[in-house]
């Protein structure tokens, strides 16, 4: 019977020319279950359209991948803290690594949390160090993550990747209507100081209009560590050193981000008394692809408002042979911490814990989120 | 013990309003999209005709008709593309190689690959490309384009299948392409070159690279990525997150050249080789010559249809008589002539008898001029061009079916018999097919109707640029011609013109008298008006180069316009997440084709053997394979089998022809290869681009 146990899930996002590197590293940890998303990172860069003409700034896209593991919950910072060093990501432009805390629910074969690593170290060497940051994820109508990712750039915040999704919704309910109404997504991830997190929000609220309906939905949740990419802007060198190196020679002297704080709430409280959803946590169902359909029916009935189903690649980075397909999805929603109990018999009663789906529920807690909701 | 279905949602109902609401911008986005992806080439074509060439567009109604047509077609097709058959392939892809083991995979692939080589007209287009290939100058061409075509469908149908299982095998195994690519383009090059040197080969190789280049159609591209991308998606062997998928187009349009050429090989020793047509049709060589035809009877038919007055009395022996007598057989039994012309040959007949026959003949034939008149009278009569709308319709509409449906069936029962599975969303994947079907159809009347007639009127006038020609269309026929109202006029050296006057609604225009176009047996005057050089004198540089820029954005319009770019395009932007858009790679290979025309009109125009522009591109598309990443490779080397599609080849094989035939080359081949080797450069030029580019910010 299985039950819910704490784990960790560290999620590394870097530049598709490091991604090999990062598998390898992840293979050294001793990692056997590791799940690997195509992504795109988004920066400002500049053109110069004319030669007399003053450089403009524009949208550059570069292809990344992000891989997500499991750990055990005390493993995290260490695992973090290798990955940083290995692929070298303290330095700016390279990728983040991050640590989420979650709660893990699923059959034993379909456990993707290993035994951990062996011999962690935890302690930050001179010129690393990791920080609290807010994971900020937010869903739009595929075309419009540029615009989203756009604004986040310019509030300076660090360098925010776009994957495709689908969405699940309305839609669903209306038969072969449904194929007039587009449901892909585009999801707009990105690490901002946790201080920062209600101005980006808000920031994000207002780019996307998040507030009428069916233009998206934006959450947030807790990173208690991680390493981010600050380099929002690559173009050319007009200085010694970059924004991003004094800014964290600075972060270094004065131990700490709070020197940077641009919002004035302490607490991090909203300015604006727009319908934010707090108390929600987020289920993320991982399962088989062929499944992805089914199980995201029964989420639905159980009450979720709605899902978005994104796909990834499983593999072992240690070369073990895995239950579950390679071929993987995972669907992503915000849910009434009260109703997981029922969400998940619904699940066992779907059959999403056989080998053929291979399903497993995380749970994450979400600090805000924010959708159009119906009055 | 609930059960999910009882707690599933209800059912939407919504009100109609609400319906049309969610409709229409739906259905006018898919619209714009088809109208943005044809205006250019259609417009292009209209301009350059009506303004450039100065000859009005013959038939403008219907063209119009068939290019919105296409246009709505098209809209149908890509959402059935969308919809339907790609997210079958893809689920196909997941699926089996989960579930079955390699030699069904295997067995699969070539059944795949064979099953839609017979499904998609790839051979048809190849035979109205070879319709100007005669007997006597192309004798291997002319016997694998005519009575052993079928042995030429299997051979390209093999060739696919091979390369789908080979496609597949990559996948499975994680080869990489570019080994297969630095084996047999080399391979393909080599036996090119030995072609080159043997006399019927060398008709040959254009067939045989252009075959490559029609193989994988809208329909069968689709399919086969999304498979691919679903079974690159299940293997764990890729490191990484996945992107593959690419690489069985590529496959698909070589192996084929390796097996047509093959083909070729093995009927090199029974044929006879080229030669003049009084030397081919001498009876003393008709043991060699007979094979190349159906049937005696057809080869007469042949020969009085396209040899020349000495090649037919030579195919006769020599002996005056023996025609003439043979004639008279035939005009008199409508069985001989069925025997002689084929299916429909009374009808053939007459026209050939009006139209073709020379006068002696045609006295041979009717026994007094007054018969001959009479004769022509009735063909005249009888005669008269209708468009059969419904006809078109049902043909084309049988096409579709016939590509697509079997392709599905083929997919369907794999998923239900060896997968044992029922595909999620199966109410979208059969509306996909059917409007794949519907899609089809129509944008296939619409090209029938409207694009290739535009096309072929345009590259029938092209050469005007550059050399006069006879408008044909604007032939008139003028009986009871009394030769009395022909004068005489004086030219500026001396030399007497004669002409008369025609009267033209309510003008009357002076037109030249030519002595050759009167029949006086018939009575009758065939009036074709010319035009052209327009551009410098004849086989001027300028008008040439008219001709080639003409091309140059012929190609680069109607490749903008091809679904199964549009379908590619789309897979690789979902592949790369965006980084590689859609309209980035429509371009690069847009530019690419046109660059090809440009090159394959320049071969027509000027008779450069085909393997001196095959062969450089080729070798230089080597090196820059060498320095690409694998992934962009792929992509590049895909690109190049997707071009030649429904929209592109008929304005081809229009060009094509029409220059060929102005230029009197023997065969049109090679603009298809060309428009195929080109989108390569442009495409791995674009992706080392933005590679290096990447690798200068420090991404490594």
């Amino acid at each position: 019977m299985p039950t819910m146990r704490k784990a960790a899930k560290v999620t590394c996002e870097v530049y598709q020319g490091i991604s090999a590197r990062a598998l390898a590293a992840l293979a050294a940890m001793g990692v056997d279950w590791a799940q690997v998303q195509a992504r795109r990172m988004v920066t400002l860069g500049e053109r110069m359209p004319l030669p007399f003409l003053p450089p403009a700034t524009r949208l550059e896209e570069d292809p990344a991948e992000a891989c997500e593991i499991y750990l055990p919950a005390e493993h995290a910072r260490a695992a973090v803290l290798m990955l940083a060093r290995e692929l070298r990501l303290f330095t700016a432009g390279r990728g983040a690594v991050y640590a989420e805390e979650v709660e893990l629910f699923g059959p034993p074969d379909s456990d993707p949390c290993g035994a951990g690593l062996a011999g962690p170290d935890a302690s930050e060497q001179p010129g690393e160090r990791l920080s609290r940051f807010s994971l900020i994820n937010c869903v739009v109508q595929r075309g419009h993550g540029n615009r989203i990712a756009r604004s986040v750039l310019e509030t300076g915040a660090n360098v925010p990747s776009i994957y495709f999704g689908v969405g699940t919704g309305v839609r669903d309910r209306l038969g072969l209507l449904r194929i007039a109404i587009p449901a892909d997504k585009e999801v707009v991830s990105v690490l901002v100081d946790a201080q920062d997190q209600h101005a980006t929000l808000e920031a994000l609220v207002d780019a996307g209009r998040l507030d009428q309906p069916g233009r998206g939905f934006v959450a947030a949740y807790p990173v208690p560590c991680g390493v981010a990419n600050p380099m929002t802007f690559r173009g050319r060198q007009r200085h010694g050193a970059t924004m991003e190196q004094v800014i964290a020679a600075l972060d270094d002297l004065k131990s700490g981000t709070d020197w940077r704080r641009r919002s004035w709430t302490s607490d991090g409280t909203a300015r604006t008394d727009r319908g934010w959803l707090k108390h929600l946590v987020n289920v993320a169902l991982n399962c088989n692809e062929g499944s992805s359909d089914r199980l995201a029916a029964i989420v639905m009935a159980a009450g979720a408002g709605g899902a978005t189903i994104s796909k990834a690649k499983l593999f072992s980075p240690g070369g073990k042979d895995l239950v579950a397909s390679p071929a993987r999805a995972i669907i992503d929603f915000g849910f009434d911490p009260d109703r997981v109990d029922a969400l998940i018999q619904a699940l066992r009663e779907g059959s999403a814990f056989d080998r053929e789906s291979a399903c497993f529920v995380e749970i994450k807690p979400l600090s805000t989120a924010f959708t159009y909701v119906a009055a | 013990m609930g059960d999910t279905k009882s707690r599933a949602p209800a059912r939407l109902k919504l009100p109609l309003r609400q319906v049309l609401a969610i409709l229409a911008p739906y259905v006018r986005k898919r619209l714009v999209e088809q109208v943005k992806a044809v205006w250019l080439i259609v417009l292009y074509l209209i301009a350059f005709q009506t303004l450039l060439l100065d000859i009005p567009v013959f038939g403008a109604t219907v063209i119009a008709v068939g290019i919105v047509l296409v246009v709505v077609g098209l809209t149908f097709f890509m959402e059935g593309l969308v919809l339907g058959l790609m997210p079958l392939g893809e689920l196909i892809g997941i699926r089996l190689p989960q579930k079955s083991r390699l030699p069904t995979i295997l067995a699969f692939a070539f059944i795949l690959g064979v099953g839609a080589t017979f499904a998609e007209p790839a051979v048809g287009i190849l035979k109205v490309a070879g319709s100007t290939v005669k007997a006597w100058e192309a004798p291997l061409l002319f016997l694998l384009l005519n009575k052993h075509s079928d042995y030429l469908v299997y051979a390209v149908g093999i060739g696919v299948g091979v390369a789908v299982v080979f496609g597949m095998l990559r996948f499975l195994y994680g080869w990489s392409l570019k080994p297969f690519i630095y084996i047999l383009v080399p391979l393909l090059l080599a036996l090119s070159i030995w072609a080159a040197f043997e006399p019927n080969m060398i008709y040959l190789t254009g067939l045989a690279w252009d075959s490559g280049g029609v193989t994988t159609g809208p329909v069968t591209v689709p399919l086969v990525l999304a498979l691919g991308i679903g079974i690159s998606r299940v293997v764990a062997r890729d490191n990484g997150s996945g992107g593959g998928g690419f690489g069985v187009v590529t496959l698909a349009s070589a192996f084929p050249i390796v097996f047509v050429l093959g083909l070729g090989i093995l009927f090199l020793s029974s044929v006879p080789k080229p030669t003049s047509d009084v030397d081919f049709l001498d009876p003393r060589n008709r043991a060699q010559a007979a094979p190349l035809f159906e049937s005696g009877p057809a080869m007469t038919g042949y020969v009085l249809q396209n040899a020349s007055a000495a090649g037919q009395l030579a195919y006769f022996g020599g002996d005056r008589e023996a025609m003439r007598s043979f004639l008279q057989r035939l005009a008199a039994s409508d069985a001989e002539q069925t025997a002689v012309f084929g299916a429909d040959g009374v009808a053939r007949f007459r026209e050939w008898a009006t139209q073709k026959a020379d006068a002696a003949q045609k006295l041979d034939m009717f026994g007094t001029a007054d018969n001959v008149r009479r004769q022509a009278d009735a063909h005249w009569n009888a005669s008269g061009a209708s468009l059969n709308v419904a006809e078109v319709a049902v043909r084309n509409a049988i096409a579709a079916l016939q590509a697509i449906v079997p392709l599905c069936v083929l997919f369907y029962l794999v998923l239900w018999l060896i997968l044992k599975e029922r595909a999620a969303r199966s109410d979208e994947l059969l509306l996909g097919i059917v409007f794949a079907v519907i899609g089809m159809t129509i944008f296939s009347m619409g090209i029938e109707l409207g694009l290739s007639r535009l096309g072929g009127q345009v590259g029938a006038k092209l050469p005007a640029a550059f050399k006069a020609i006879d408008l044909t269309d604007q032939r008139q026929v003028i009986r009871n011609f009394n030769p009395d109202v022909v004068q005489r006029s004086i030219a500026a050296d001396g030399s007497e013109q004669r002409f008369f006057h025609l009267k033209q609604e309510t003008d009357y225009v002076a037109l030249p008298f030519d002595e050759s176009a009167f029949d006086a047996t018939a009575r009758s005057y065939t009036f074709t008006p010319q035009k052209g050089p327009l551009y410098g004198g004849p086989g001027h540089l300028a008008g040439v180069l008219v001709v080639l820029l003409f091309a140059f954005v012929m190609g680069y319009g109607a490749t903008l316009a091809e679904p199964a770019l549009n379908a590619l395009g789309r897979t690789v932007e979902e592949i790369t997440v965006g980084t590689f858009r859609k309209s980035l790679l429509m371009q690069a290979v847009a530019v690419g084709v046109g660059l090809g025309m440009l090159f394959g009109v320049a071969k027509i125009v000027w008779a450069i053997p085909l393997i001196w522009l095959i062969a450089p591109p080729y070798a230089v598309l080597l090196y820059l394979t060498y320095r690409s990443s694998e992934e962009f490779v792929n992509i590049a080397w895909d690109s190049a089998g997707v071009t030649t599609g429904p929209i592109t080849v008929p304005l081809v094989l229009a060009m094509g022809l029409g220059i060929g035939g102005q230029v009197g080359v023997v065969e049109g081949f090679g603009i298809l290869a060309m428009a195929s080797v080109y989108p390569i450069l442009t495409v791995l030029s674009v992706s080392l681009w933005s590679t290096r580019r990447r690798a200068a910010r420090g991404d490594a």
